[in-house]
């Protein structure tokens, strides 16, 4: 259980970080670190109960679209700005590292391993994102096309 | 109303400068090519052709029958996320599409909106918190987050400072992975008790382009193949010039 807080607090913080390190504005800083937290919070819950890392890193990137499309129509600004620093903690960063440093070490079962896990991550993430852009999309956009587009 | 050819040259200028910025914050290509096209309509533009990648934008403006005009523009601004000028862009286009302003304040507003945003030391900051936090969410102990975050701020360093200077992305990547990546091999080795790979995967954080990854499958999915295939294939040299400079970094200290 402490584990599961340390991760989630820690997703929150990396999230901050990015957040600034995008010059987020400041009143937008607690909705980026919440963001992070929640994304890494659903995809922990959706691992436990669905065991299965594609469909819940796909589940947490759909929640972390929603949530930033939600922010957008709200503050009237591009919905990329807190979708960034919320999707930060599914980014396989461990993944991609134990790939190269499998390749390295000529441990080509374990960079395969991860290989296919930072790929599953990427995948879902695009997927997710992909997804809820489309149906927001159709719901949305059509009314404020410009002329006959 | 009838637009004179040296006013929509004029006009479409600020537009593709508009787009050049909003490339370089971070915007993904569908929302360039989605502003330019906007801001021509709300120009008055009877047809808008406009065709994003990320090294390039290409814009036909047909403001009558017979009468368009083609400009093209070489992207080559370094991509430095800046979420703040993007969103001032942004309302800048908005402003425009829905009050139609002169140029001279098109202009105007656009100078204003690219006005540097931040004080780096907020940056330096966010670079340390997020490579801190990562070694910790990664299973490192305090001591891996300390030292990630030290490297984390001369990471910042090197892409505010160094990446402006390298001739490109790939010899940059190359060169700073490799200098991060003896500060972390020798922290690790001569400071007991921390974890070299939770140290590295803190700080790749910071160097990999997931986002950009993340947006090239993204751009594919929804139909920008070229650009996002492009995108994909620099992400890649990068995570590999990333890789190569570490494992140089290794064997050197191991």
């Amino acid at each position: 259980m402490t584990e599961i807080i340390i991760q989630i607090v820690m997703a929150a913080l990396g999230s901050l970080g990015f957040a600034l390190l995008y010059r987020l504005r400041p009143e937008h800083l607690p909705l980026a670190t919440l963001g992070g937290a929640v994304a890494w919070g659903i995809y922990l819950l959706c691992l436990k109960y669905t065991e299965n890392i594609f469909a819940s890193a796909l589940i947490a990137t759909v929640f972390c679209t929603l949530y930033a499309e939600l922010f957008a129509k709200a503050q009237k600004t591009p919905a990329t700005v807190l979708l960034i620093p919320s999707v930060i903690p599914l980014i396989p960063g461990s993944a991609l590292y134990y790939t190269m440093s499998g390749l390295v070490q000529r441990n080509l079962e374990q960079a395969w391993f991860y290989a296919r896990l930072t790929i599953q991550f990427a995948l879902a993430i695009a997927i997710g994102i992909s997804l809820v852009w489309t149906f927001w999309a159709i719901l949305f956009q059509r009314k404020d096309q410009p002329q006959d587009n | 109303m009838e637009r004179s050819r040296a006013d929509a040259y004029e006009f479409l200028t600020i537009a593709l400068e508009m787009g050049e910025s909003l490339m370089a914050c971070g915007a993904e290509v569908n929302r360039v090519e989605d502003t330019i096209s906007r801001m021509g309509f709300a120009y008055g533009a009877i047809e808008m052709n406009v065709f994003v990648i990320t090294t390039s934008i290409v814009v036909t403006m047909e403001l009558s029958e017979g009468n368009s005009i083609t400009l093209t523009r070489r992207i080559t601004a370094p991509l430095s996320t800046d979420f703040r000028k993007l969103a001032r862009i942004n309302n800048v286009s908005r402003h425009f599409c829905r009050d139609n302003t002169p140029l001279d304040i098109l202009r105007e507003e656009y100078e204003k909106a690219i006005r540097p945003t931040t004080k780096p030391i907020r940056m330096y900051i966010g670079s340390a918190l997020a490579a801190g936090a990562f070694a910790v969410f990664f299973g490192g102990n305090v001591f891996d987050g300390i030292i990630a975050a030290i490297f984390g701020v001369l990471i910042c360093y090197f892409q505010r400072e160094l990446s402006p200077l390298a001739p490109n992305p790939i010899v940059y990547n190359i060169v700073s992975s490799f200098v991060i990546g003896l500060g972390v091999c020798l922290a690790a080795r001569f400071i007991p008790g921390v974890n070299l790979d939770k140290i590295m995967i803190g700080d790749i954080m910071l160097l990999i382009p997931g986002v950009a990854m993340t947006n090239a499958i993204r751009d594919i999915l929804v139909g920008d193949t070229v650009s996002g295939t492009m995108r994909i294939v620099e992400t890649v040299m990068w995570a590999g010039a990333i890789a190569a400079g570490f494992i140089m970094a290794y064997w050197i200290v191991w």
